[in-house]
């Protein structure tokens, strides 16, 4: 009766330790890929920084660039894009993403733009279909370890649907990597190209670096023509960095979640033992009280 | 150092070349064009080419490089010594850029072998039309195009 339940108890501790195992794996996992994430962002900068660089001169020299600058007025068609992992076990990471692509669509719904979602990241498949809601193209297997193909195969349908008129305007709604401890979900304009002037959420270490301001400039060919060549490399670049940064926050995020796991196996663990170990106690006790029991009826049988 | 530049050859994935640069010889849209200290500022598309950077310091070291932008940025910079001085800062940017000796000879060999095979299969074959045969076909021929340049710079280093 009594050892039924220390039994019992006994086999939950197991599992528990089974699955702090694994928990633990993925923690130790994930801590590793965050350290190679990391140096990929860090070997990224100098591309990213020079494209942003020159596209600003670009952008800035050129006065037929209206519409490739700047924020629209009042976009009636409105692309979506967004960056989630493939797979969970990363706590909030995904949901975070999703709830703020969510909350960015309804906004756009209420003024009566036209949305079309562009996903990146196995989870947001599933959950748009769930949802019952269309998404125009989606790619998967690229949020681990992301290639600048990777960038280039997401940027292509993009940089088409823009060109032709199709969408007035493509936001970009994936995690940014700020440090080890601290990552954000952001929403980031990516075509046409935010004005740089208004655009508050510069980083550091980037303090108007390289302008030569009113310093004349050559184009070759002339400044429209380049620019047309530029963007779609531009986009390019924003999305590659967008996707190294989702990268590493999603394991980050891992890591994060699955220490919190591990720890809470642990704390299982030691709580399941003290349970067990007051049923073993309770058993003895009783056990002996029965012996005790006994013992002193058969001795008052005998005495008598 | 005296008469030099700074110039940075920048892929997604790496800084390939850093360094105090004499001349920088490459290919824009509108032609062959060297690039020294004190050049006019300047923005341009490169065509995929085999570029040439002769640093101050050491042999001239070359690139193949598929394509990208140039940026040269000459004017008063924040570093600069001394203070208010102009200075030239070079900058290009490429998707796809080797070092000419780190290029796999013989890889880009069978590359070219295998691209060649591939150029203009695509008509030959039965029902040889239509966007499919256009898009292999193209790739094939940019394959092609990208195992040349590599060729060409690697021979060009040596």
């Amino acid at each position: 009766m009594a050892g039924g339940v220390e039994r019992t108890l006994r086999r939950r501790i197991r599992t528990v330790q089974a699955t702090k195992k694994i928990t633990r794996a993925f923690e130790l996992i994930a801590a590793s890929q965050i350290v190679r994430a990391q140096n990929r962002i860090a070997a990224n900068r100098p591309f990213r920084r020079g494209m942003q660089r020159i596209v600003l001169k670009t952008a800035r020299e050129d006065q037929g660039a209206e519409s490739l600058v700047g924020a629209p007025e009042d976009p009636r068609r409105v692309g979506v894009v967004l960056i989630v992992g493939d797979r969970g076990l990363s706590g909030p990471y995904n949901s975070s993403v999703l709830r703020a692509a969510e909350a960015l669509i309804a906004q756009h719904r209420a003024r009566g733009a036209e949305i079309r979602l562009y996903t990146v990241g196995r989870r947001a498949i599933s959950y748009f279909r769930f949802r019952g809601r269309d998404v125009e193209r989606s790619f998967s297997q690229m949020a681990d370890r992301p290639s600048f193909e990777d960038a280039r195969e997401v940027a292509d349908p993009l940089w088409s649907a823009f060109e032709h008129h199709e969408l007035d305007l493509i936001q970009l709604v994936s995690t940014r990597y700020h440090s080890a401890g601290r990552q954000f979900v952001a929403v980031h304009q990516l075509l046409p190209l935010p004005d740089p002037d208004q655009e508050g959420e510069e980083r550091e270490g980037r303090p108007a670096q390289g302008t030569t301001a009113g310093g004349y400039t050559e184009f070759e060919p002339d400044g429209a023509s380049i620019l047309k060549h530029l963007m779609p490399r531009a986009l390019e670049s924003e999305l590659y960095s967008a996707l190294l940064e989702a990268s590493a926050s999603e394991h980050a995020a891992r890591q994060r979640a699955m220490a919190a796991a591990t720890d809470n196996a642990d704390e299982l663990v030691r709580t399941l033992t003290r349970t067990m170990n007051r049923a073993r106690q309770d058993s003895i006790t009783t056990e002996i009280m029965e012996i005790v029991g006994g013992a002193e009826a058969l001795r008052s049988a005998k005495g008598a | 150092m005296a008469d030099g530049f700074d110039l940075q050859v920048v892929t997604p994935d790496r800084l390939l070349v850093d360094t105090s640069a004499q001349a920088l010889v490459l290919r824009t849209t509108e032609g062959d064009m060297t690039v020294l200290d004190g050049h006019t500022s300047l923005v341009a598309a490169l065509v995929p080419w085999v570029v040439r950077v002769d640093p101050v310091d050491g042999e001239p070291v070359r690139l193949a490089v598929h394509g990208g932008f140039l940026q040269v940025d000459t004017g008063p910079q924040e570093d600069a010594e001394p203070p208010g001085s102009l200075a030239t800062r070079v900058t290009l940017l490429s998707s796809i850029a080797e070092l000419a000796e780190e290029i796999d000879v013989d890889r880009a060999r069978r590359a070219k072998q295998d691209a060649e095979e591939r150029v203009g299969q695509g008509r030959t074959a039965p029902g040889g039309e239509g966007a499919e045969v256009e898009e292999s076909e193209a790739r094939a021929a940019a394959d092609l195009a990208r195992a040349e340049l590599r060729l060409a710079a690697a021979e060009a280093q040596s």
